[in-house]
């Protein structure tokens, strides 16, 4: 009887911290999961932003320039948040074409910010912030892009 | 097997359990904890690859910083070679190219940590040109005087008096620092035009800034703002009398302002005996020959480096004994002496690509027979001839650095195609005139002082906008990241 009760106790100890690694491993998987879409979302507006040749429209849902991709001209790119709430969605075209989907966890559909640092009338750099929502809490990405060509 | 020895076979039941939940534990434990590792790696690893970009970025920004110093700055990294620049955060290593036209291709590559354990590399290519130094379609350190019914599309800038023929148009702008302005009959300053044949202006000011009186012929117009000023210092308007730094007759769409009377007619209030400042004196780009800015030179007489204090007693000779027929690249042509018996015979003169020529001689367009080209061409002329104290140079000629008679005209090919044909450039610190009404060019001319009253039809382009030689240091005008 003791045995059974201490294999009880045990068994009872163990499941419970099973239970509960799992939930901290899901946590952190999912934390670990929606930073990484997060940042290479980030790391690919930036480095397109950067190159940027021309702003055709911008708004703090979406931005539309003409930049460099890597090789040869430069190509048209739109990155713009869709979803009528949250979670809203990031979303990339290139020259016109189907839109596609870079992540899906943003909290506010309100991403980028324009200023003029140098205070001579062209705006030349962007604000980018992501708000990822995980499945506890909210991480925040930001980054400032000087578009080096405008 | 007896009860008692399955219960001795029990002992140690409790131990393997709670080795078992142990391992399960510890496995566990790994798990989270690689996960959060997993994490802090990716951040790590973005992080570098942040910072390599500002390690190439820094390659760049040192060749930019050496040529623009030195344009035979050696190259202490090259690509290609083992050699690396450290710098903080890595290392780098660069190349460049020279266009003929001066401009400058550098390319970067960072390495992080090292070039040689390289774990993140990043390449960048960027492009410098000269910074704008033609932004006018006429500049002169002296008077300006356009003759009756030309057009001449771009913006005007003198240190003396300017002056429209009657009936003249300027598309843009007019501005002297140290003059007046006068307006002829029918003459107009406007902000667009098109003549019907594909020669258009759009979005310009109209405006005019005039350090002296605005003296308006009733039928001109002003399409911008009219503005008289008085000399620098000056502490109250009007000043005696009030007919001067005043703007007089004709019609000023924009706003007009003076510090004298204003009878010119407006449809917006008036502003007379306002005390305004001068536009500031402009001044011609200066201009410095430096071989490194040319892929390769045609030095007469030859000197590599090329150098203008070698010089010969026939260079002009030589040069003008070359076929003009389709010239291109770059003639640099040091006289020994220079004078108008040793100018410099362009007639003839065709280009098969773009052409530079660069000489201390006089320059001579006579009878030119329309300057055409195999393709788009960038034809810049300059002569650093400087013309003896107390000579004249107008449209008979005369002690002129730059000289042309009758049919000066270059080709501009499609007047709608800004692009094509011939952009041509023509720069002197002396003096330069033209005679009769056939000579025509798109592009611009600066001169120390000019005569251009008899006749000389000019679009300004912005393919001239920026040359070698001009401006000093470099502008990156193109930063793209290349993909390996």
């Amino acid at each position: 009887m003791i045995t059974l009760a201490v294999m009880g106790a045990i068994v009872a100890a163990t499941l419970g911290a099973l239970f509960s690694a799992y939930n901290q491993t899901g946590v952190v998987l999912n934390r670990r999961d929606v930073l990484g879409d997060g940042q290479i979302a980030m790391q690919q507006m930036t480095k397109q932003f950067r190159q940027a040749t021309e702003i055709n429209s911008s708004s703090a849902m979406a931005l539309d320039v003409d930049t460099f991709t890597g090789v040869g001209a430069a190509h048209q790119i739109v990155w713009q948040t869709t979803g009528a709430s949250a979670p809203y969605s990031l979303e990339v075209s290139t020259d016109g074409g189907s839109p596609k989907t870079v992540l899906s966890s943003l909290t506010s559909p309100d991403i980028f910010a324009y200023s003029d640092p140098e205070g001579d009338g062209t705006v030349n750099q962007v604000t980018i912030r992501l708000s990822l929502g995980t499945k506890t809490s909210t991480v925040v990405l930001t980054s400032d892009v000087e578009m080096r060509n405008l | 097997m007896t009860l008692t020895g399955l219960k001795r076979e029990e002992d140690g039941f409790a131990m393997v359990t709670a080795v078992a939940v142990l391992a399960i534990m510890s496995i566990l434990l790994v798990v989270v904890l690689t996960a959060g590792n997993s994490a802090f790696q990716v951040s790590e690893r973005n992080a570098r690859f942040t910072r390599t970009l500002a390690v190439a970025e820094g390659g760049l920004d040192d060749v930019a910083g050496s040529l623009g110093v030195n344009g035979a700055a050696p190259n202490l990294c090259a690509i290609g070679t083992s050699d690396a620049c450290a710098t903080s955060g890595g290392e780098y290593q660069v190349s460049w190219t020279r266009a003929p036209d001066g401009t400058i291709t550098v390319t970067s590559v960072g390495y992080q940590p090292t070039m040689a354990n390289a774990e993140i590399t990043r390449k960048l290519e960027a492009v410098y040109q000269p910074v704008p130094s033609f932004k006018d379609v006429l500049s002169s350190d002296t008077s300006i005087a356009i003759k009756n019914n030309q057009v001449v599309i771009g913006d005007i800038v003198a240190n003396g008096a300017i002056q429209l023929g009657t009936g003249s148009i300027v598309c843009g702008s007019l501005t002297s620092s140290a003059g007046g302005v006068d307006l002829q009959a029918g003459a107009k300053i406007v902000k667009s035009y098109d003549d019907g044949a594909g020669r258009t202006c759009f979005n310009k000011s109209g405006h005019v800034w005039a350090s002296g009186t605005i003296k308006m012929a009733p039928t001109s117009v002003i399409e911008g703002d009219a503005t008289a000023s008085p000399p620098a210092g000056t502490v109250a308007c009007p000043l005696i009398p009030d007919t001067t730094y005043a703007i007089l007759s004709g019609m000023v769409q924009g706003n007009a302002t003076a510090c004298g009377r204003i009878t010119a007619s407006s449809p917006n209030p008036l502003s007379p005996y306002t005390l305004t400042d001068p536009s500031l004196p402009s001044a011609l780009p200066s201009f410095t020959f430096d071989p490194n800015n040319y892929t390769s030179i045609n030095c007469i007489p030859f000197s590599n480096p090329c150098d203008p204090s070698i010089t010969s007693d026939i260079a002009y000779s030589q040069f003008n004994g070359l076929s003009k027929v389709n010239m291109k690249g770059v003639y640099a042509i040091w006289q020994k002496n220079p004078s108008q018996a040793t100018r410099i015979d362009l007639t003839g003169l065709t280009a098969g690509g773009d052409l530079t020529i660069i000489t201390n001689a006089p320059i001579y367009f006579g009878n030119t027979t329309p300057i055409s080209s195999t393709g788009p061409a960038l034809v810049t002329v300059v002569s650093l001839y400087d013309p003896p104290p107390f000579t004249t140079c107008d449209s008979n000629g005369g002690e002129c650095s730059i000289y042309g008679l009758n049919s000066v005209l270059f080709d501009a090919g499609d007047p709608a195609d800004p692009n094509d044909a011939v952009a041509a450039a023509l720069y002197t610190p002396g003096k330069c005139a033209f005679k009769n009404e056939v000579n025509r060019v798109e592009g611009a001319m600066y001169c120390g002082s000019m005569d251009i009253k008899n006749g000389f039809e000019i679009t300004y382009s912005t393919r001239i906008e920026r040359i070698a030689g001009f401006g000093g240091v470099l502008e990156r005008t193109l930063w793209q990241e290349i993909s390996e």
